[in-house]
């Protein structure tokens, strides 16, 4: 479990060391055996709430626990997998030196941590470049390489910072798939991202952060609401100037229009008028908001 | 103890896998071989200009590998973000900062003993027995290394290389010319005044490095007395672990 309790954190930046708040008053709560998401924009608090949970940043007020142990003692991190955002590692070893150093940076027996790094390597689809020099690894390599060393030590909790930034289409499945996984071993799991599928995908709950400060906590659907926040339809047939009171956008290819209205009663007199006027309605496609759009109502959070 | 060792090693790898450490390796050897041409050039004491030219070519390469090497060291592992993932794992800062320093310090005693290995090789071939007194002086020079490295990962942690160099570039420079100050000021060429307060001022407080240096009694084939050599050592035990315990002091407050 992880308990955030007041957190704060002010940089002190420049010449002139000017505050600069990361992140005011946080308090958050995540459970045993819950995938949480940590959702914001880039600059929000996500990553400065993480490093401070894994002891890369001091917080300036507050505290936090992990399984009852703050976070300000090394000890709290013997549990804890974490995988930073765009992950480096040393470039002059290979996946299997550098697993094994972080191996044994948790003391795993030898035997017991050749057999680990082989069913990593083969989870993150690395076995093929597992005596290759990192220096040589692609930016989507980094970042597999990354979550096999956040899990390591097969930890109870674990802490991802943008676990899929960086990846093509099928290492973000791969991600998705072993944080499923990870939730069926009975671990707890905690990350950050600014891609609303992604998290909607696989949390239990999500956390919105703003400007540092925690906004809304709970379902998904709860916190973005489930109304699409565009609708599109596909038609043909039709004559565009007579929809364009109702549709705020047409657009064209060669063989279909695209309309898109704001709600679902703008939809409905949409799609009876082209009916009346002999068009056909090929799709109709709700646009569910991003998180961008949900972020633009939140310019003064306190209204 | 032990993640302090397994940083060490990591460190030895990464250090000694730097090519441009084996160029400056093969700078210093080469300076140790052509020490002959420098002797047979000058009148006499062809003995004494090879031990002399041997002894600052190992000092002199291994400080420039330390510093080049030192400086680095700490800066890259937050620079390129390598720390986060060790940071991040039950690791103490301590133990990290100590790791990195014995890591480098290894390296650079491997570096010592293979470039006094071949030193003592070419006195051999040139028909010189090597004194005793040769190798109590490569010690010493090897505990300035050391105390130098020391200063390297304290500026490391906090500034950048370039700043880190010059700084420990000036520790060294100064730890080398303090006791030339002092003996102006024994002898009063300095004024007395605000000057000379700065000047002791600086005498206690920056390394002397003067304490170490006694390629002196190695040219005239003499031991350094026993007292002076434990002294010495003792100093530079004492001056490194207080350089060490500022680093991690200002370590353990930084922010990643």
């Amino acid at each position: 479990m992880i308990e955030i309790q007041n957190l704060t954190k002010i940089y002190r930046t420049g010449f002139w060391l000017k505050p600069k708040t990361g992140i005011q008053n946080l308090n958050l709560q995540i459970e045993h055996n819950q995938v949480v998401g940590f959702l914001g924009i880039n600059g929000a608090g996500k990553t400065t709430t993480i490093k401070i949970l894994v002891g890369l940043l001091k917080p300036t007020s507050g505290s936090a626990y992990i399984d009852g142990k703050n976070i300000l003692l090394p000890e709290s991190r013997q549990e804890v997998g974490y995988l930073p955002e765009a992950p480096y590692f040393y470039e002059y070893l290979t996946p299997n030196e550098i697993l094994t150093f972080y191996g044994q940076l948790f003391h795993i027996p030898r035997q017991e941590l050749k057999k680990r790094i082989g069913e990593l390597l083969e989870l993150v689809q690395l076995q093929h470049a597992q005596h290759t020099f990192i220096r040589n690894f692609s930016k989507g390599m980094r970042q597999r390489l990354g979550i096999a060393q956040a899990l390591i030590s097969h930890p109870k909790i674990v802490i991802l910072d943008e676990p899929t930034s960086g990846l093509d289409p099928l290492g973000r499945k791969m991600v998705k798939d072993i944080i499923i996984q990870l939730k069926e071993q009975g671990k707890t799991i905690f990350f950050s991202s600014h891609i609303l599928p992604d998290v909607e995908a696989i949390c239990d709950r999500v956390a919105l952060i703003h400007q540092g400060k925690l906004l809304k906590e709970g379902f998904v659907d709860e916190l973005v609401g489930d109304q699409p926040a565009s609708i599109e339809i596909v038609a043909q047939n039709i004559q565009p100037e007579n929809y364009q009171n109702l549709a705020y956008k047409i657009l064209q290819d060669k063989h279909n229009f695209y309309l898109f209205v704001h709600n679902e009663q703008q939809k409905e007199q949409l799609q009876e008028k082209i009916v009346q006027n002999g068009g056909k309605i090929r799709f109709i496609i709700p646009h569910k908001p991003s998180l961008e759009e949900y972020f633009k109502n939140f310019e003064n959070p306190e209204k | 103890m032990k993640t302090i060792f397994l940083i060490a090693k990591n460190t030895f790898k990464e250090t000694i896998r730097n090519k441009i450490l084996y160029t400056i390796l093969f700078f210093g050897i080469l300076i140790i071989a052509l020490s002959r041409l420098l002797a047979d050039v000058s009148a006499g004491e062809n003995e004494k200009i090879i031990q002399d030219v041997g002894i600052s070519s190992i000092s002199f390469f291994a400080t420039l590998i330390c510093i080049l090497a030192g400086i680095n060291l700490v800066y890259n592992e937050i620079d390129r973000r390598t720390i986060y993932t060790i940071l991040s794992k039950p690791v103490k800062r301590y133990q990290f900062l100590l790791g990195k320093y014995l890591g480098l310090s290894f390296s650079l005693l491997m570096i010592v003993l293979a470039m006094t290995a071949i030193f003592v090789l070419y006195l051999l071939w040139n028909q010189i027995h090597p004194h005793p007194a040769i190798f109590q002086a490569i010690f010493l020079e090897f505990m300035t290394i050391l105390l130098i490295a020391a200063f390297a990962i304290l500026f490391s942690s906090i500034t950048t290389p370039l700043l880190s160099a010059i700084f420990t570039v000036f520790l060294y420079i100064v730890g080398n010319t303090l006791y030339t100050v002092k003996l102006a000021e024994q002898q009063a060429i300095l004024q007395k005044g605000w000057i000379q307060t700065i000047f002791k001022t600086l005498y206690h407080f920056l390394p002397n490095l003067h304490n170490f240096n006694m390629k002196v009694y190695a040219s005239h084939k003499m031991m350094m007395p026993l007292p002076d050599f434990l002294s010495a050592i003792a100093y530079g035990i004492v001056y490194t672990t207080l350089v060490l315990i500022l680093a991690i002091a200002i370590f353990h407050s930084r922010n990643f």
